[in-house]
């Protein structure tokens, strides 16, 4: 009986303190989203999907989902063309110091606190700030006033995405990096007495035995993408004219500034039931790419 | 100069120049935020938005630096944060050692169900609870308290954590622990003495994630705490901006000086950083 329980045992505080501080809430938000009137005096009233109805007759929340799928798909279509192609430089033949050196320069963007990421680039991309007074003196921003990056409505998604760009990309190359190191080195040597080509050996033996950590890595960067909060809430707020409205800002706006707990709530399970359609989406091609 | 001795100890192919510099430039750019924060930080208080800009301040001054290191109030909030941070890795570390060992080490009845709950709850977003989350800790007496921001996120590093270091658990034989069982040891002293110094790399990838996780975090420090000697470094700079008059100045110098305990932190476990993550975080 007791060694029974053993694997219980080593297993529960992890599970309770997860059970308690995620899944609860959690389910405490699912069921927030179906009343209204939450924390008011008068009491919270059940009213079935009318949130989700709500929610869905906004334009706000038909923009923030778009805004929101433009940022994640660019962002991670920088975070593989970086993070991948920096990895590749960093597994070619070198000496181990060069290797630790520039490993250490380029993941330095990880290691810099967000909020910190967010003010850099908002100082650096002000219209009076270090890019423009670099493009000025290359030439190329001849205009007075020269642009403002994140107040700009044509700009700042492009901002926001580069800014995300930069201090996202190293867990990508992390990953690749993890992933490389886990190919045999005899198939590559295999190849190379073949007389296969850099191209070749990339395309023939690289890419397919990377395909499933590539999955993983789009997976995790997907979900923590659109998840992010910090930068779009620290860089524009939204703005300009919610142009860079995502979905975690909305939900937070809706709680904090609306005060519409209900229809933030509602958001809420939204960014979860894309979560989870993204997750299931990604397992079965995984799954698929592991049989074939 | 011995040009061409250097050239027979060290035969530099046109291939690897070429791609040295790639490197370089490649490093140059990536870099170029992180030096214009540097050197913004020294330069004289109001000097940031001049142009042209100088590539290096013409008259350096520390007088950024003072401005933080002279207020109790900062040295107070990275405590804070080193605190925070540092506990949060312990007990993340520590139960999700527990954990991962219950899941290498038995087989039992639920497992693929456990297995399955931790990539689940993986996948929530902290935006998505902010609101239950603030209820549930007013409700437990822990607003405004350095513990509920640390049990908070523990609970979002678990997940990752258990992962991590079930893989890398799953590598060590286990022929290893019977040889101990024999002499009866107890499964925690197995745990302690066999799996702590085999499964290094993994426990300390796992750390450097959980300590990178708390000390980054904005939402629930700012949803979490109210009182100025709670906060922790993210939202001590960003209260800076929320003051009339903003002072970039010191914010830049309260940035530098966030920045460096992770670059630190990274020197020191780089090495473990690599092999544990070959392991852990992509195979799961």
């Amino acid at each position: 009986m007791r060694r029974a329980l053993l694997p219980y045992a080593f297993v529960a505080p992890a599970v309770l303190v997860m059970a308690a501080l995620m899944v609860f809430p959690m389910g405490r938000m699912v069921h927030m989203s179906l009343f209204q009137d939450l924390f008011s005096r008068v009491g919270e009233r059940f009213v079935g999907f009318e949130n989700y109805a709500d929610l869905f007759q906004k334009e706000l929340f038909w923009i923030a989902l778009a805004n929101s799928i433009i940022f994640v798909v660019a962002s991670l279509i920088i975070h593989q063309i970086v993070g991948g192609g920096l990895a590749l430089l960093l597994t070619s033949r070198m000496r181990g110091s060069l290797r630790t050196f520039f490993r250490a320069i380029f993941i330095t963007p990880w290691l810099i606190i967000p909020a910190v990421v967010a003010i850099t680039w908002v100082l650096l991309l002000d219209h009076r700030g270090g890019f423009n007074s670099m493009l000025r003196s290359l030439g190329i921003v001849e205009c007075c006033p020269p642009p403002e990056w994140f107040g700009d409505f044509k700009l700042a998604m492009p901002a926001l995405i580069a800014t995300n760009g930069w201090g996202g990309y190293p867990l990508t190359m992390i990953m690749w990096l993890a992933g490389l190191q886990s190919i045999p080195k005899d198939h590559y040597e295999a190849a190379s007495v073949d007389g296969a080509g850099r191209w070749r050996r990339f395309r023939h033996i690289t890419l397919p035995a990377m395909g499933p950590t590539i999955l993983t890595i789009l997976l995790l960067d997907t979900i923590y993408t659109f998840r992010n909060w910090d930068l779009p809430f620290l860089t524009t707020g939204g703005g300009p004219g919610d142009t860079t409205m995502v979905l975690p800002l909305l939900t937070y706006r809706e709680a904090f500034i609306g005060f519409n707990f209900g229809i933030s709530a509602a958001s809420a399970v939204m960014i979860l039931l894309i979560t989870a359609f993204f997750v299931f989406w990604f397992l079965r091609i995984r799954g698929r790419l592991l049989e074939g | 100069m011995g040009g061409r001795a250097l050239l027979r100890r060290w035969p530099l192919q046109p291939e690897a120049v070429i791609r040295g510099l790639v490197l370089l430039v490649l490093a140059a750019v990536v870099l170029y935020p992180i030096f214009w924060l540097v050197t913004n930080s020294i330069r004289p208080n109001g000097e940031i938005f001049k142009h042209p800009a100088e590539w290096l301040p013409p008259t350096p001054t520390l007088e950024a630096y003072g401005k933080v290191f002279g207020k109790g109030l900062w040295l107070r909030i990275f405590l804070n944060s080193y605190f925070v941070a540092g506990a949060t890795t312990l007990l993340a570390i520590t139960l999700g050692a527990l954990a991962a060992y219950g899941i290498s080490r038995f087989a039992f009845r639920g497992k693929r169900l456990l297995e399955f709950f931790v990539v689940g709850t993986q996948q929530i977003p902290p935006v998505a609870m902010i609101i239950p989350f603030f209820a549930l800790v007013r409700q437990f007496g822990l607003y405004d308290t350095h513990l509920a921001l640390i049990i908070t996120y523990a609970a979002f590093a678990l997940p990752l954590a258990i992962l991590m270091l079930t893989t890398y658990f799953a590598t060590i034989p286990i022929e290893l622990e019977e040889s101990a069982f024999i002499d009866g040891a107890g499964r925690l002293r197995m745990l302690w003495t066999i799996m702590r110094p085999l499964a290094l790399p993994g426990i300390v990838a796992t750390g450097v994630f959980a300590f990178i996780l708390s000390f980054q975090d904005l939402l629930f420090a700012v949803q979490l705490t109210v009182s100025d000697d709670m906060r922790t470094i993210p939202l001590g700079i960003v209260t800076l901006i929320g003051q009339q008059n903003v002072d970039w100045h010191q914010m830049l110098a309260a940035s530098v000086i966030a920045s460096i305990p992770l670059l630190v932190l990274y020197a020191l476990a780089q090495r473990y950083l690599v092999s544990g993550l070959t392991l852990g975080a992509v195979k799961q």
